[in-house]
């Protein structure tokens, strides 16, 4: 709780601000968005495909809508690949051992609950064969990761 | 009943009741109102093509916006009685405080004004390209604003509300017809090679529709962001995270059967897939051959900005070839350089900066039309040119440009039922206030979706206690200039 803000854009300053979408994150922007500078008029490049409410208007209630563009986010951004390798390095760091108890955990962490067997099994396939960022890059991606029924 | 409430009643009970018997006899009180339509949208594929109300004249529509408020008197609206009275005071003009200050001398356009095509339409040198195109246009010459400032202005013209945060034309259109190509986005917004319009995104929001009709924006240069996979993603890679993620949520439906948002998540990563082919494909210029090329002015070595704006008119172009429903280009920019200097907001040097600008505009914005026209898809697409507002037939004084003006400027359409070559309204003798058949941003808006067989009243989306509609609680449909 508390401490300073973080922005979602690369400021310049004419006779108007001009605001450019930061396409990196850095450490001192990894805050629950709650912190983040709202721009009015400008979508910056993680929340706004999300139906984040524009600022400039009352939202009672948040749309909630699925489009193709949040597809895209979530499986090729900057933001998310760098989450993934960070990800990855935490599983090595908790289970230096890997294997099966590495992918357990890995389900663990995304999800809140136990692995079943099978997909602790076809998780560390994903890993063996492409790396644990590919694996944890899947997981953000996965539906029980996004969604709470 | 006691008889306080008794007496109550009889107030507001039978007054009520006279009132709305009065209303209802001058036909005040809307009995005959429609009920609003508002579009049934499945989570899992919110871009199915959907019914328009009646048959649609145009299916598919594509503005033309000129950012920072293009002067009506340097391009499409003649004034002889200014060019007799140059330099002479404009009447009324010694009290009049527009946006930046005081009124110099009315101002003829440095440009010449001829007559095009077989209408004989005045339209100036600056932009010759369209002039020629003057009889496939209908001129709208009484538009009005609510505001004199560039981001209202640039609400108000895309989104129908001066603030921000309202859902843009498009989104609107989307919203309402969904969309004929299951490969690509139903609404795209390609902004200028130069940077984005002064109120940026807003032009092409969703405000409170779903965000699956906000406007996707690429150009020529800057594809989609995040459409691409990560370089260090290999093809082998993606295709085996997406098979295993189709397992995860396969096992994820089965502890949530029916869930419609989740299937519509499964949707998105097929649609997502999908774009990932169609979105190059369509933005893959080097299919265009030479002709085409040099029709719109792409391989313009000498002026590179005509160039970027050409390949966006040919992107454009693609895209209304394939279905895409909505497409508005922009032509102008903010971003890198305000006042005239990236758009068309000529304050102080407009003969420098207009010079630069008209050949951007003009070729390729007519190549487009004429190519819309040659492949037949103009039958069924409506070209919309428009700004935020016009310019005064003054100079400012002690400059050498036109200041904002609100009260009068032109926009025309072209293509499908629309009434062509035709001009309707008409401002006062110098070119500054509308006069005849003054004609509203929601007159417009209503004109547009009408064309798209969407009635404006009805098209609704309910939200914070409003059925919010494209044009609020106004706006006619001009009869006028419908084929």
């Amino acid at each position: 709780m508390g401490g300073p803000g973080y922005s979602g854009f690369e400021v310049q300053a004419e006779n108007v601000r001009h605001y450019f979408a930061k396409k990196d994150y850095k450490a001192e922007d990894w805050r629950r968005m709650i912190y983040m500078t709202k721009v009015r008029q400008e979508q910056e490049s993680v929340f706004g495909a999300f139906d984040c409410p524009d600022a400039s208007q009352v939202a009672p209630k948040r749309s909630r809508s699925t489009t193709p563009l949040q597809a895209f986010n979530l499986l090729n951004s900057s933001f998310v690949m760098q989450q993934s390798a960070l990800f990855a390095q935490r599983l090595e760091k908790e289970v230096p051992e890997g294997g099966m108890p590495r992918a357990a955990r890995a389900i663990e962490l995304a999800f809140g609950r136990p692995a079943t067997p099978a997909q602790a099994k076809q998780s560390l396939a994903l890993a063996t064969e492409h790396g644990w960022p590919a694996l944890c890059r899947a997981l953000f991606n996965a539906n029980e990761f996004v969604f709470i029924p | 009943m006691y008889r306080r409430e008794f007496l109550a009643d009889l107030t507001t009970g039978l007054g009520g009741i006279a009132l709305a018997s009065l209303l209802h006899a001058d036909g005040l009180l809307g009995a005959e109102a429609l009920p609003p339509i508002r579009p049934q949208i499945d989570p899992a594929n919110p871009y199915a093509a959907r019914d328009s109300h009646f048959p649609a004249k145009a299916k598919n529509v594509i503005v033309i916006f000129c950012s920072g408020a293009c002067s009506q008197l340097d391009t499409f609206d003649y004034k002889p009685e200014l060019i007799k009275r140059h330099n002479q005071p404009m009447p009324g003009g010694e009290n009049l405080r527009t946006f930046q200050g005081e009124q110099g001398s009315l101002h003829q356009s440095p440009w010449t004004f001829k007559p095009r095509g077989e209408s004989g339409k005045m339209v100036t040198d600056l932009v010759p390209h369209l002039g020629e195109l003057a009889d496939e246009m209908c001129f709208i010459h009484s538009m009005t604003s609510k505001t004199n400032t560039h981001g209202p202005g640039e609400n108000f013209m895309s989104t129908g509300y001066v603030l921000d945060g309202f859902p843009s034309m498009g989104a609107w259109a989307t919203y309402g017809l969904g969309s004929e190509n299951s490969d690509l986005p139903a609404y795209v917004a390609i902004p200028d090679p130069r940077g984005t319009p002064q109120s940026s995104v807003n032009n092409w929001g969703p405000g409170f529709l779903p965000a699956a009709f906000q406007g996707t924006d690429f150009n020529a240069v800057n594809p989609i962001r995040n459409l691409s996979r990560p370089e260090q993603i290999s093809p082998d890679t993606d295709k085996a995270t997406r098979d295993f993620l189709a397992r995860l949520n396969d096992d994820f439906q089965e502890r949530f059967p029916g869930d419609s948002q989740l299937a519509a998540r499964i949707a998105s990563y097929e649609l997502a897939s999908r774009m990932q082919l169609g979105v190059p494909e369509v933005s893959d210029l080097s299919t265009e051959p030479d002709h085409i090329l040099a029709m719109y002015g792409a391989d313009d070595t000498q002026n590179e900005l005509k160039a970027g704006f050409a390949r966006n008119c040919i992107l454009g172009r693609r895209l209304i070839e394939k279905g895409v429903r909505f497409v508005q280009l922009f032509n102008g920019a903010y971003q890198t350089g305000g006042e005239g200097v990236s758009n068309w907001d000529g304050h102080k040097q407009l003969e420098q900066q207009y010079a630069k600008h008209g050949p951007v505009l003009d070729q390729p914005a007519a190549a487009l039309l004429k190519d819309l026209k040659q492949r037949g898809l103009l039958e069924e697409t409506l070209v919309v040119w428009c700004t935020e507002f016009g310019r005064m037939p003054t100079f400012q004084k002690g400059a050498s440009g036109r200041d904002h003006n609100p009260a009068g400027f032109t926009c025309w359409l072209a293509g499908a039922g629309v009434k062509t070559p035709f001009t309707y309204g008409a401002t006062d003798e110098f070119g500054y206030k509308a006069v005849e058949n003054v004609t509203t941003v929601y007159d417009f808006h209503a004109t547009i979706l009408h064309l798209l067989g969407l009635d404006h009243k009805r098209l609704t989306y309910y939200h914070n206690g409003f059925e919010r509609r494209l044009t609020d609680v106004h706006g006619h449909v001009i009869q006028e200039i419908l084929a």
